[in-house]
């Protein structure tokens, strides 16, 4: 992989630059690069994707890596450093974009009920005239249509499909059961999908409103 | 199994994850009766496909890797030396920051301590109960803006002063980026100095002759009024004015903030309110 090799060379440059101070503090700063640096790939991409640019991207990171350094101690050595990791970029995360704050502790209940909400409201959904949404959409639509979701679905979305993670991880980063996970991530892509419905519509692959794309009838069973 | 089971699971099925195989069975005999259901997987398969295609993993830049390296290193020297770098990127302190920092811990010390002696001395009203709260810290404000007080940390690189504050402070501390101000300085009150609730961190940003004072500490440890407290959980920005200086309580999860300001409070709140 490209970013192995770079990072290789940077920590030999390093090593090159490095004077040889307190053994054990070297120790640190080796056992931090080659364990926590690796998945800087997976954190900027989800970095990226959730502030929509570069500059807060690298920002969120520099920040999770000067933290995650700082406070390697309170790392376990063996568990997930990859859910570690994350778990410190997301609280950093949601320190700096989240408008308003939730109260500790509280289960989201809402989101449960919501989800059986969306489930029970079809009004929007199933034609395969639906299909032409998939039709002509642009990277960029999509990305734009990422970033309306709001943020817990977002995070699954971008994880599953983006990152590639399993439920398993995924219920690990997030500390919430499989469950959730699965919910989340329909509900996501659904939303995903009413967006770009709306990109279809104003581009004229659509006309209409959801409701008339509803499935025949004689096809039910 | 109904529709409403069926969609529980249809995410798990698309994306091939593991389903106990009995759920498996009736999962797949469900959509293999019902068109809408079926209409609805597939429709999530390729809402996925599209996700997948068109959104593409990016590399990460160089300069990031080096970044980061260059930072840790920083951090490194930082607890095996005192920082060498400090000479770069402190050259030429502000006149007004000159003066003596021990004075603003006298003075925040003896006001935190008057504060918590009197809290449960006696009973306040909100108003009171919040210009207590803060009273020490505007006191510092004060002597730094003043010249009376020097934070321990001061630079002309907001790089260094967070690389400082990230290795010194005792808990995750929050970096917020203002827009159009510069952080410049910062002060972590030693946690061995006094008691275990001493633990905070301060940031100082600058815009010109405008001043923010930044200051957390951990929920946990705070000591905070219950009343306040209760606020700020429920997610309430409390701001108010002392004397010529406009201040803000809030909280996160794990943090209690305040900023404080020479900032007029509606300028203050607009201002956060685009950093936030």
């Amino acid at each position: 992989m490209k970013l192995k090799d770079k990072i290789k060379t940077l920590l030999k440059q390093e090593k090159r630059d490095k004077k040889l101070t307190d053994e054990e503090l070297l120790k640190k700063q080796k056992e931090f690069e080659e364990e926590a640096i690796p998945h800087m790939q997976f954190l900027y991409n989800f970095a990226y994707r959730m502030t929509g640019n570069e500059e807060d991207a690298k920002d969120l990171i520099q920040e999770t890596y000067m933290k995650a350094f700082r406070f390697w101690d309170q790392y376990e050595p063996g568990t997930n450093i990859r859910a570690w990791l994350f778990k410190i970029m997301k609280n950093s995360y949601i320190n700096k974009y989240r408008k308003a704050t939730k109260e500790p502790g509280k289960v989201d209940y809402d989101e449960i009920q919501n989800f059986y909400e969306t489930v029970r409201d079809e009004s929007f959904e199933t034609s395969d005239l639906q299909e032409h949404i998939f039709e002509n959409i642009f990277e960029d639509e999509v990305i734009e249509a990422l970033g309306k979701l709001p943020d817990e679905f977002r995070t699954v979305v971008i994880l599953a499909d983006i990152e590639g993670q399993t439920y398993e991880e995924i219920a690990k980063f997030l500390d919430i059961p499989i469950g959730t996970v699965r919910s989340r991530l329909h509900r996501g892509r659904k939303m995903l999908r009413k967006e770009l419905f709306e990109f279809a519509k104003k581009k004229g692959y659509i006309k209409g409103k959801p409701e008339d794309y509803e499935i025949d009838d004689r096809e039910k069973d | 199994m109904d529709c409403k089971q069926t969609r529980e699971f249809l995410s798990a099925l698309v994306d091939n994850e593991e389903i106990d195989s009995q759920t498996k069975q009736k999962l797949e005999e469900h959509i293999w009766r019902c068109a809408t259901c079926r209409t609805e997987f597939e429709l999530e398969k390729k809402t996925k496909q599209t996700i997948q295609s068109k959104v593409k993993i990016i590399p990460v830049p160089n300069e990031l890797i080096t970044t980061v390296l260059t930072q840790i290193k920083l951090l490194q020297n930082g607890y095996a030396t005192s920082p060498k770098n400090s000479q770069i990127s402190n050259p030429s302190p502000k006149p007004w920051l000159e003066i003596a920092f021990s004075l603003g811990v006298v003075i925040i010390t003896l006001a935190v301590a008057i504060f918590f002696i009197s809290i449960y001395e006696h009973k306040m009203n909100q108003k009171e109960i919040i210009a207590k709260e803060v009273s020490g810290l505007i006191n510092h404000f004060d002597s730094i803006a003043q010249g009376l007080a020097k934070p321990e940390i001061l630079s002309d690189d907001p790089e260094y002063v967070k690389n400082e504050v990230v290795s010194k402070a005792s808990f995750m501390p929050m970096i917020m980026k203002i827009p159009e101000f510069k952080i410049i300085g910062a002060s972590i009150k030693d946690p061995h100095s006094s008691s275990k609730n001493s633990k905070c961190v301060n940031l100082i940003y600058r815009n010109n002759d405008k001043l923010i004072f930044f200051h957390q500490a951990p929920l946990k440890t705070a000591q905070l009024h219950e009343d306040v407290k209760k606020r700020i959980l429920k997610g309430e920005w409390i701001y108010d004015t002392i004397g010529d200086d406009s201040f803000v309580i809030w909280g996160t999860n794990e943090l209690v903030c305040c900023a404080i300001s020479n900032m007029r409070k509606e300028e203050l709140e607009k201002v956060l309110k685009q950093s936030w």
